[in-house]
């Protein structure tokens, strides 16, 4: 692309106030002015008519954006007309805060002129920050690093180098993912469970296959049908049906038959039935005649004292003279008792009498002194002492009380009348005392008489209580006689009781043993029919019917057996199966589940394989990205050409600027820089060794070689006042390079510059040398109100004076 | 072969020829040893050998010479090359003030040669090289196709750093595995 900028017109932009129109269409533009005059602004309003932005002010003031716009306007304007490009003209319209319009290039090729076209003073300011900053022991975090990083899009490069960096390694995405963790784990378990499954299934189909073998034999034993549920009901129904406890118990009915027989066997005495039956009703006859005779008049006597000891016993009961003896025992007790209880009540009577007596003498004593104490307390002692606190008022014969002449009675006055009568209420007041402590006295005696009184009425027994007392003591000592009497023929009674119970016992067991062996014989003859057997016939001896009768019973119990295991056999193994089988449709559906589980997992997996290798390629891709843009950038050209250029400013400097080679591809970018001599050797860092002439030099060199080094693009150079002072540069080397750049380079330069004379020496230098050569100079100034003044100068070719 | 003549060689060789002497300007007529000049230029250089030529005599032609170019409103521009011996540091600064003062080593290597004249040299830059992409168009022309859309998503993502792009990528994997992990 060969694009040519023809004109750049500026109103109210940063210093520039009022319009400025510059003409564009030359090899080089020459703009001059003192500082702050709008040199900047001017390179400002290439820079954002261009990309739309004004990135190399913002470095330094991130808010620029707000004081685009010239104090003095409201809204600046910049055009920028182009030829060659792909549009020829914008405009952009700036009010506070706001840029409107649309940048002439596109993203790339801003991109391009920011980088490597634009030459700005923060740009400069950056590159020689790279000289002066000390050495920094981390080579990937120096001013230059960071410079060449931002320069080539390095930083980006190694945040996705580095943010991809986890893909690689499962370990490392467990980190970053906690799902891809659990992902990789749930897999883990469901296949896992998915083997135990499978094993699992072998086992119990093996299994299931036994059983059912087994079942074979059985099934045909107890003729069931094929349907196991037809099968497991008939087993359930024949459980019911409860055969061999039958068949038991038959066995064992029979068993206790022979066991009833031997023991009827074993005493083989013939029965006298008649005999004993003799004997019995003698033995019973005995007995009643004894119960009439001697044997009632104990029952008499004991029945006569049965009202007071309810459980005497009964000598028809027991043994007539036990209960001979044991009534004679209460008997005799019970008298004891109620002699002691009718002395007691005797001897109480007897004292309450005593004490009555006594309470009659002390009650008419009190009477007495009663009488005496209301005789004597008709005047009181409390009179006596009120008249005595009289007597100080007593003056002469008036009375105090009542104001009548005492003189009145004759032969004695008042004063000793008075005197007298207190004597006489004193004394009478201390013979009541006396006469009231006796009658206390009195009282405290007749309380103490009642006290014992009614302890002792309390013992004393009442008149009925005596009465019946008497007649029990009456009775009981006619029981007594009698009991003392009856002692010999009372145990004669005991005799014939023990004789008669002997007699009947006998009889009782002969005739049981006569009714059982024909019982015995009935049962077999029915347990032969209910076991089809041939009928007991009565010439067959007992013994032998029971014996065949056991051997066919147990025969018959043990089929029972055998059919009641088979069945119980039968009914587990089909449970077994039928269980087995239900598992197995459980299992299933477990089954499917898991398997869709692990069916959407695995495709998962298979889209995260997809994604950590889309993150790997462009890992790859990106890290190869790196090393190609250092690899193309820190190459022997890019230092070559720095060397070309650096020599060319200043041939005298044997020391050169050089990029230290990277070694490796995979290094972390760090730029480091050294000085090679022109004879060869490396030496120390710029800083070290160059003048700060040359260090001005040696930036300017590297961002024209920056430049250089890759195809042009853009063909333009703008250089913001790169020279701040004539004395740092060699001049007249300086034009030459920057006309060599111009006109055989193909560069459309434009540089501004504050120092006069450095202008005007580069006005000369870059002078038109042929037809259709050019050369544009700007001078700007400012007005005394402060309004921005410029003179363009537009220089063509013609012939020089001196033909040479 | 004196130095002045590989002088004279390599700037012929770089498209330098000799100029028509002497000069005359006015009444003044000026001639050196050797001048010489370039089509489409300006450029006047004066070839001048220290070991044999008079500095002193050289010095005042020369300071008449810029005068004279002054006087006569010419634009041209001088050079002068010393070749050979060298001179006093004040003389080559008194130089400096009418023209470019370039000195060559009577030992110069072909590489020194070069050194010393490279500003009158035409600019020897090595095949350029393809346009310096972008670092995206770098890393979108390393991949497929069929990448170049998750490429995008952690192409914008590495704008936000390392930080961002492990975002991204955790993102890319829990919305693969989302509905998978119940």
């Amino acid at each position: 692309m060969s694009a040519l900028l023809s004109e750049l017109i500026v109103t109210n932009f940063r210093s520039i106030r009022g319009t400025i129109s510059i003409p564009l269409d030359a090899p080089i533009i020459l703009v001059h002015g003192p500082n702050g005059v709008g040199k900047t602004s001017i390179a400002t309003a290439l820079e954002l008519a261009l990309t739309g932005d004004v990135a190399a002010l913002r470095r330094s003031d991130d808010n620029v954006r707000d004081h685009l716009v010239n104090r003095s306007a409201e809204t600046a304007e910049i055009t920028l007309k182009m030829l060659g490009g792909v549009r020829p003209d914008t405009k952009m319209v700036v009010s506070r805060g706001s840029i409107q319009g649309r940048a002439l290039l596109d993203a790339d090729r801003q991109a391009f002129y920011s980088d490597r076209c634009y030459l700005s003073q923060s740009t400069l300011g950056r590159l020689l920050d790279i000289y002066q900053s000390p050495a920094s022991r981390d080579p990937t975090n120096t001013p230059l690093t960071n410079f060449v990083k931002s320069l080539l899009g390095l930083d980006q490069l190694e945040a996705l180098i580095d943010g991809l960096h986890p893909a690689g390694d499962k370990r490392r995405m467990a980190k970053l993912s906690t799902d891809f963790d659990r992902a990789e784990n749930l897999q883990g378990r469901l296949q896992g469970e998915q083997r135990e499954i499978d094993a699992l299934e072998r086992r119990e189909a093996s299994e299931l296959a036994g059983l059912r073998s087994k079942l074979v034999p059985l099934k045909e034993a107890l003729a069931l049908p094929d349907d196991l549920d037809q099968a497991a009901t008939l087993l359930e129904e024949a459980e019911g049906d409860n055969q061999l406890a039958r068949e038991e118990a038959r066995v064992s009915g029979i068993v206790s038959l022979q066991i009833q027989w031997a023991d009827l066997s074993s005493d083989d005495a013939p029965i006298d039935i008649v005999g004993l039956e003799l004997a019995e009703s003698g033995a019973a006859a005995a007995l009643s005649a004894h119960r009439e005779g001697p044997g009632k008049r104990l029952a008499d006597a004991i029945a006569s004292i049965k009202d007071m000891f309810p459980d005497v016993a009964d000598p028809d009961q027991v043994d007539p003279e036990e209960a001979r003896k044991s009534a004679l025992g209460l008997v005799i007790r019970e008298i004891s008792r109620l002699d002691t209880i009718m002395t007691a009540a005797s001897a109480a009577s007897h004292s309450v009498t005593t004490i009555d007596q006594q309470l009659r003498q002390f009650l008419a004593r009190l009477a007495v002194l009663n009488e005496q104490v209301e005789s004597v307390a008709g005047d009181t002692a409390s009179l006596g002492t009120a008249l005595a606190g009289l007597l100080p008022h007593i003056h002469d014969e008036i009375c105090p009380v009542c104001r009548r002449d005492f003189a009145e009675v004759p032969g004695v006055n008042l004063r000793t009348h008075v005197a007298e009568e207190v004597a006489r209420l004193v004394g009478r007041s201390e013979r009541l005392g006396e006469v009231l402590a006796e009658r206390k006295q009195v009282q405290d005696q007749i309380a103490q008489a009642e006290r014992g009184r009614s302890v002792d009425q309390s013992r004393a027994l009442p008149q009925a209580d005596l009465t019946t007392h008497r007649q029990r003591l009456s009775t009981l000592r006619t029981a007594k006689a009698e009991f003392e009497a009856l002692a010999g023929t009372a145990e004669g009674g005991a005799e014939l009781r023990r004789r008669h119970a002997a007699a009947a016992s006998d009889l009782g067991r002969a005739r049981l043993r006569d009714s059982t062996a024909t019982e015995i014989r009935a049962s077999l003859a029915n347990i032969a029919l209910s076991l089809e057997l041939p009928a007991v016939a009565d010439s067959e001896p007992t013994d032998e019917a029971i014996s065949r009768l056991i051997v066919a019973a147990e025969a018959a119990r043990d089929r029972a057996k055998t059919h009641a295991d088979y069945r119980r056999t039968a009914a587990e193994m089909i449970a077994q199966i039928r269980s087995k089988e239900a598992d197995k449709v459980a299992r299933g559906a477990e089954a499917q589940d898991r398997k869709l589980r692990l069916e959407r997992l695995v495709a998962a997996q298979r889209t995260v394989r997809r994604e950590r290798d889309a993150a790997n390629r462009l890992r790859v891709a990106a890290s190869e990205a790196r090393t190609a843009i250092v690899g193309r950038v820190f190459n022997d050209r890019l230092n070559k050409i720095w060397r070309d250029l650096f020599v060319r400013l200043a041939p005298n400097e044997p020391f050169v600027p050089a990029f230290v080679l990277p070694s490796k591809d995979d290094e972390a970018i760090s730029a480091l820089l050294e000085t090679v001599h022109r004879d060869g050797g490396t030496y120390g860092r710029p800083g070290a060794m160059l003048s700060s002439g040359n260090l001005n030099t040696a930036a300017l060199t590297l961002f024209l070689a920056l430049h250089l080094s890759v195809h042009p693009e853009l063909p333009w150079l703008v250089l913001d006042d790169p020279v701040q002072s004539m004395d740092e540069l060699h001049v007249a080397q300086f034009a030459a390079l920057l006309r060599t750049l111009a006109k055989r380079e193909g560069r459309q330069i434009l540089i501004s510059i504050h120092e006069r004379q450095l202008f005007d020496y580069l006005t000369l230098e870059l002078s038109p040398a042929f037809v259709g050569d050019k050369l544009i100079t700007v001078e700007i100034s400012k007005s005394a109100e402060g309004s921005t003044e410029y003179t363009t100068n537009v220089l063509g070719f013609e012939p020089d004076r001196l033909v040479a | 072969m004196t130095p002045l003549d590989r002088v004279t060689k390599l700037l012929k060789d770089n498209s330098y020829r000799d100029a028509r002497q002497p000069f005359g300007i006015g009444s003044s007529t000026f001639q050196f040893d050797a001048v010489l000049t370039a089509e489409r230029s300006l450029d006047l250089v004066i070839l001048q050998d220290t070991t044999v030529g008079s500095i002193e005599r050289m010095r005042r032609e020369l300071l008449a010479f810029g005068r004279s170019l002054d006087v006569l409103g010419s634009r041209r521009t001088l050079t002068l090359v010393l070749a050979g011996q060298r001179i006093d540091s004040d003389i080559i600064e008194g130089l400096s003030q009418v023209c470019r003062v370039l000195t060559v080593a009577p030992s110069a290597d072909d590489t020194k040669l070069r050194d010393a004249l490279a500003v009158l040299l035409p600019l020897k830059l090595p095949e350029a090289t393809a346009l310096q992409g972008d670092w995206a168009t770098e890393v979108r022309e390393r991949i497929s196709t069929d990448l170049s859309r998750v490429a995008n998503s952690y192409l914008n993502a590495a704008e936000q750093g390392d930080a961002g792009v492990r975002h991204e990528l955790r993102r890319r994997i829990d919305r693969a595995l989302a509905g998978a992990l119940s």
